[in-house]
């Protein structure tokens, strides 16, 4: 007779295959997958108008940036709550995602004003620091 | 009836709802989007600090957008064939399964294959970290007086003015017209970005023995590149140095001091340089040209590293076949950032790949069948899969778009 207490390899492999409180179809994912394709071809897209290289001459730097940034952040969004799985297991592993959301920001933001703000004396050119 | 005690560790649930090979993977996938915030968030901070256009744009560092879209593609399709793989196995359908599983080996592979084609294309070009010479501005250049034809290159208004000499005013044709004002504000533009580098070289030390070091490098370059040419110009080289002796020695005999002028020592060898490169091609010609300023002892001054790497960079543009090493300003910091973005990606696409050679190895002898087990592996190797997709998701508009 088997001990209870004892971990067993295949109850926690079986943990998740039948611990399925929701169920993502194969045709959610072939939506999502044609939905990642579109973004990623509205991606080329916004850098052919918006890009230093614009095809209608109306490069801009920063609506090119925050477009292709969103754009970047909805494939993410779609692959990690899709395919990862997070749309099931958001409950169970948000406690790992959470803070790495709040560190991830900090690296940049913790380094930004040092350097990127750094006073730079140019010389020639700019009276200001 | 016997009644057995209840078994309370059945029922009390500790620590997180998930197996441990999960939480396993979700931590280690954690220690990787730190690993990536660092690698990534150092060259959005090192991009933001140079000055507004002086960043190497794509074309300046020879990458392709539509490889990028390319592999982009690839690792989506991959991501996709990889949780199809996941719910074939999870219905018991191994053939399926093996079949996704393939295809998501192969687009990984291919991922590297087109990543392998694309450092290769850097390599020719000098582009590597450390190597590339983003550091040619002589603190003396900026006491030079601007207004001289060889720093052109370095005010956009001159550069305009350039420009209109060798092209003309603007066409009355639509069509033409559109062209033209590309072309006319992609020159300004670089020369802009040079004048920024200038004005900013105060942050990159300047040492001569690079700058040495390029011009040599560069004509080493363009001795492969005309190196035919240089063969048909032998003769003609000799022909120019016997008339310039025999020139010399008549004036000395007028005047024993007397030596034949520059100038008139550069008129002798060009003409007899010229019905050979008249023959020549293009290419040909505009390389001899940049070469000529490299090698000859009758020019006014010496060329200066930085016109070298202006020179290399417009002639890199137009002949794309042309590997020579182009001035790139802040050139070294952009291929250090790419190559370790990049390089540290391609390395987790490999390690996935093993992974998945592995598994497909298992399923073509048929032991890719339905157990918890396999599903469970196929669900966390796809968690890391979809990760290395999340990440190159990020990296493709940072590197190659924005």
């Amino acid at each position: 007779m088997t001990d209870a207490h004892a971990p067993s390899a295949t109850h926690d492999a079986a943990h998740d295959a039948h611990a399925h409180e929701g169920h993502i179809s194969d045709k959610t994912f072939m939506k999502v997958f044609g939905g990642l394709l579109v973004c990623t071809a509205m991606s080329y897209g916004t850098n052919r108008f918006f890009g230093s290289e614009s095809i209608i001459h109306t490069p801009n730097a920063v609506v090119n940036f925050l477009l292709i940034g969103m754009i970047a952040c909805f494939k993410a969004f779609l692959v990690m709550y899709f395919f990862m799985h997070l749309k099931i297991d958001w409950r169970k592993v948000f406690v790992f995602l959470i803070p790495i959301c709040i560190l991830a920001p900090m690296v940049i933001i913790v380094l930004w004003p040092d350097i990127v703000l750094a006073w730079r004396i140019l010389p020639e050119t700019s009276g200001t620091p | 009836m016997t009644t057995a005690t209840v078994d309370e560790s059945k029922y009390i649930q500790r620590g997180i709802p998930v197996s441990n090979g999960k939480l396993a993977m979700w931590l280690f996938l954690v220690t990787e989007i730190m690993f990536f915030t660092g690698l990534i968030g150092t060259y959005i901070i090192l991009r933001k600090s140079t000055p507004s256009g002086a960043w190497p744009e794509p074309r300046d560092v020879h990458l392709s957008e539509l490889l990028g879209a390319i592999n982009t593609f690839v690792l989506i399709f991959s991501s996709f064939t990889v949780v199809m793989a996941h719910s074939a196995i999870s219905r018991g359908d191994s053939k399926k399964t093996v079949i996704y599983i393939a295809i998501t080996f192969f687009c990984g592979v291919l991922f590297l294959g087109i990543k392998a084609y694309e450092y290769t294309a850097k390599f020719q070009h000098g582009i590597m970290p450390g190597r590339m010479a983003d550091n040619l501005v002589d603190p003396a250049l900026r006491e030079i007086d601007t207004t001289l034809p060889a720093y052109q290159h370095f005010d956009p208004a001159q550069a305009e003015a350039k420009f209109k000499r060798e092209h003309g005013e603007r066409p009355p044709d639509p069509a033409q017209a559109t062209a033209y004002d590309r072309q006319l504000e992609s020159v300004r533009k670089s020369a802009l970005k040079f004048k920024q580098a200038i004005e900013s070289s105060g942050r990159h030390p300047y040492d001569p023995n690079v700058a040495e070091w390029y011009k040599r490098d560069t004509k080493n370059r363009l001795v492969e590149a005309i190196a035919p040419l240089l063969d048909r110009l032998k003769p003609a080289e000799e022909s120019a140095g016997n008339k310039i002796k025999a020139a010399e020695e008549e004036l000395k005999k007028a005047d024993p001091k007397a030596a034949l002028s520059r100038e008139r020592r550069r008129e002798i060898v060009e003409k007899e340089r010229a019905p050979i490169l008249a023959a020549a091609s293009e290419k040909e010609r505009q390389c001899f040209e940049l070469y000529d300023q490299l090698t000859s002892t009758d020019l006014l001054r010496p060329i200066t590293a930085l016109e070298v790497g202006v020179e290399a960079k417009e002639l890199s543009e137009k002949f794309e076949d042309l590997h020579l090493r182009p001035y790139i300003p802040y050139g070294n910091l952009w291929s250090s950032s790419y190559f370790a973005m990049t390089g540290f990606h391609a390395v987790h696409v490999l390690g996935g790949i093993v992974v998945f050679g592995i598994i497909l190895l298992h399923g073509l002898r048929g032991k890719l069948v339905k157990n918890p087990w396999n599903v469970s592996m196929l669900e966390l190797t796809g968690l890391y899969w979809h990760f290395v997709d999340v990440v190159w998701i990020f990296l493709f508009p940072l590197l190659y778009l924005v």
